[in-house]
């Protein structure tokens, strides 16, 4: 969502591909995006997953209307309420550490806590997010002082260290607490093609008389520009990268049997399909049988999830049918090979 | 290891199916005397339950002859099918008219007209999990109560409240779905969530569902106006339809003990209703069955879905794409794995008040020879 202009790392415009200011297009989210939220959107029980799709709706969420005020000309003071604080995780997971019980030592972060420390830290490093230490003041100083500490593990190192050496004493969170008086909050880094996403996903979409693209001050209805909740997936997908340092890694088994699938469908001469049979016994084979029939009705209420449809093939006695997978979910696939084959660059 | 089919071809479920049914139907209905029985027998996992083994299990306490169980949706849903098949335009006028006697579906569905013609399985697989796990629980047989659906019930009641404020009258106008389709404000909402968020129920993770499927969906933000919300008045419709079904009850259990067999009972009057000559019956069903969904806004318990989601899809989408009318016991009790007792869960979603399911046994021998045939 974002490229090289005059130099610099900076946003598309919204619009979609087929919309240009200059010479800089919008963002084709056929190609690679919405493929790899096809891949990698997962079924799993939204408790599972809920910790961190709430905190992305949240900072979506306020960075979206940050920009809706700015573009209805409400400029009073746009840098308000537009990140994610520390009132709204205590409102969200209830107070960071234990009061102290049989099964917990007082003073314990809770789990909650913990998962949205481990969220933060993987977005900041990806340049997703930024700390404020006001209400429109970025705290670089101290945003480069955690990064640094970050790229040199000390979290990692002092996780489960002991009282104020415990990362959860010098992190995100704590920074959160310490400057709560002062309106410290965590913005989704807009400038990072945040803004892009937002104005394709609520904006109004290219074509629209009068109206720029990814304009947020209208009501329209009809297919945006970008028509799947980008932001869950990454949210899902970082939970899922996390588990492995907490707990299970949720959706793995999904993960493998759609990567089977896709890998069957690319090997068939006709490159998009695998025989039903096959595609029963891929859920088998991973233990997921009873989720093989769910997986062709998910595209009704999941707009991220691949879409399978069955096809009887002609003249086949006992009667057959071939799965065939939509050609976004097959393009994730035939892109992870690729980065595969060439050690991630692309 | 093979139970019915083998392991390696399913698919021939299809083939089975119809060889069972075509040219004489060579299944009979399992009686509420031994759905009771098998409901009192049937013991353990799924999956190694003696009812549902490659040998088959006793027809009857008195009959030794070997059977296998076959289950179906229920015939009622095959008029929905076929309406949806052979006359989609007429439905989808006769929808669009109705919402615009509902106040706030307008708004709500603009532009997501075609939504309303497709039912969302998924979901309505979850209301009927939540609904068979309370019954369940209300009988004993096991612990799990549904309490997605009893915290959902809460907070309808618990958003209307906050709309409506602390009236002297603010239970006549909670009763009002008209208030709740002029849209929530921001505090009202947050006011609401914040109490459920606390208690690990997030309604703002809800209103992601409008983008899927806006018809099944509980809530809807417009896209320039991030600080209202909107409710589903299908929802709204369908609580005044719990409620009513609650007060029509003689000598009812306490709401979190009952909630299921009111679900339960408003999803069969909506089958029922699909057997008249309402002109209408098919755009009403359909509403009904989004309002269900609609309300059903709380998916936490992971235990429930085997029984409602996995079980009821594996018909609906059976159904739908390949035309398989019913699919045997065994296979289906092999792969749901699941620690509610099937008997009982079949004997649930088989009662004549909602009939959701056709629970059906064929003779053993029959159906090997069949599917010896077959291969």
């Amino acid at each position: 969502m974002i490229t090289v202009i005059d130099g610099h790392l900076s946003n598309r415009p919204a619009g979609g591909s087929d919309f240009t200011v200059g010479d800089i297009s919008g963002v084709d989210y056929d190609s690679n995006l919405i493929p790899w939220c096809k891949g990698n959107s997962v079924s799993v029980d939204q408790r599972t997953l809920d910790p961190y799709r709430q905190m992305f709706q949240i900072l979506i969420g306020k960075a979206r209307h940050r920009l809706t005020l700015i573009d209805q000309g409400d400029l009073k003071n746009p840098m308000l309420n537009s990140g994610l604080d520390f009132s709204d995780l205590e409102a969200l997971y209830g107070k960071a550490q234990a009061r102290g019980g049989r099964r917990i030592m007082a003073g314990e972060f809770s789990g909650k806590w913990k998962k949205a420390e481990l969220l933060f830290i993987n977005l900041l490093l990806g340049k997703h997010i930024q700390l404020y230490e006001n209400k429109d003041t970025h705290a670089k100083v101290i945003q480069g002082d955690i990064l640094q500490q970050l790229n040199l593990g000390v979290h990692a190192k002092d996780w489960e260290a002991e009282g104020d050496e415990k990362w959860m004493m010098k992190g995100i969170c704590s920074f959160l607490a310490e400057n709560q008086k002062n309106g410290a909050h965590i913005r989704i880094n807009e400038s990072f093609g945040w803004e892009t996403y937002i104005r394709d996903r609520w904006g109004a979409p290219d074509g629209i008389p009068g109206v720029i693209p990814g304009n947020l001050t209208r009501k329209h209805v009809g297919t945006p520009t970008m028509h799947i909740p980008l932001h869950f997936v990454l949210a899902e997908t970082l939970a899922r990268a996390m588990g492995s340092m907490q707990e299970t890694e949720w959706g793995k088994n999904q993960s493998k049997i759609r990567r089977d699938m896709a890998d069957g469908a690319l090997d068939h001469p006709l490159k998009d399909r695998i025989n039903l049979n096959s595609f029963y016994q891929l859920f088998t084979k991973h233990a997921a049988a009873h989720m093989a029939d769910s997986f062709f009705l998910r595209h009704t209420d999941d707009k991220t999830s691949a879409r399978y449809e069955l096809i009887e093939i002609v003249n086949s006695e006992p009667k057959q049918w071939d799965v065939i997978f939509e050609p976004e979910f097959l393009r994730w696939r035939t892109n992870q090979r690729t980065r595969d084959r060439t050690g991630g660059v692309q | 290891m093979k139970r019915v089919l083998p392991d390696n071809k399913p698919t021939l479920d299809y083939e089975l199916w119809k060889s069972l049914t075509n040219p004489m139907i060579q299944y009979q209905a399992v009686q509420k005397s031994d759905r009771k029985w098998l409901s009192s027998i049937d013991r353990g996992f799924s999956q190694s339950s003696d009812l549902w083994v490659k040998e088959g299990r006793d027809r009857s306490k008195n009959d030794t002859t070997k059977v296998f169980d076959f289950i179906s949706l229920s015939n009622l849903f095959e008029s929905w099918f076929d309406e949806l098949k052979f006359n989609k335009q007429d439905l989808a006028d006769r929808i669009g008219q109705r919402i615009t006697m509902i106040p706030g579906a307008g708004t709500y569905f603009e532009g997501e007209e075609n939504t309303l013609l497709e039912i969302n399985w998924i979901i309505l697989g979850r209301v009927i999990g939540a609904a068979v796990a309370n019954i369940g629980a209300a009988e004993k047989w096991w612990y799990q109560k549904g309490n997605d659906a009893h915290v959902a019930l809460q907070f309808w009641s618990h958003l209307k409240r906050d709309v409506v404020g602390h009236r002297y009258d603010a239970t006549v106008h909670a009763n009002d779905f008209t208030i709740l389709a002029q849209g929530i404000e921001g505090d009202n909402w947050k006011k609401t969530g914040d109490f459920y968020r606390q208690n690990g129920f997030d309604p703002d993770s809800e209103i992601l569902r409008s983008v899927g499927h806006r018809a099944s969906s509980p809530f809807w933000q417009e896209n320039h106006r991030p600080n209202r919300y909107y409710a589903n008045p299908f929802a709204i419709n369908h609580q005044k339809s719990l409620f009513a079904k609650f007060s029509g009850v003689e000598d009812p259990e306490e709401l979190s003990k009952f909630h299921g067999s009111l679900t339960l009972g408003v999803l069969g009057d909506a089958l029922k209703s699909l057997r008249g000559d309402n002109p209408d019956r098919f755009a009403n069903f359909a509403i009904k069955i989004h309002g269900m969904c609609a309300f059903h806004i709380v998916r936490t318990d992971i235990i429930q879905q085997k029984i409602g989601l996995h079980l009821f899809s594996n018909l609906v989408a059976r159904k739908m794409s390949r035309d398989v009318g019913g699919s045997n016991v065994p296979d289906i009790a092999k792969n749901l794995k699941t620690g509610f007792g099937l008997a009982k869960v079949l004997n649930i979603l088989a009662d004549k008040n909602h009939k959701v399911i056709q629970w059906n046994s064929v003779e053993k021998e029959i159906v090997d020879k069949i599917v010896d045939g077959l291969k």
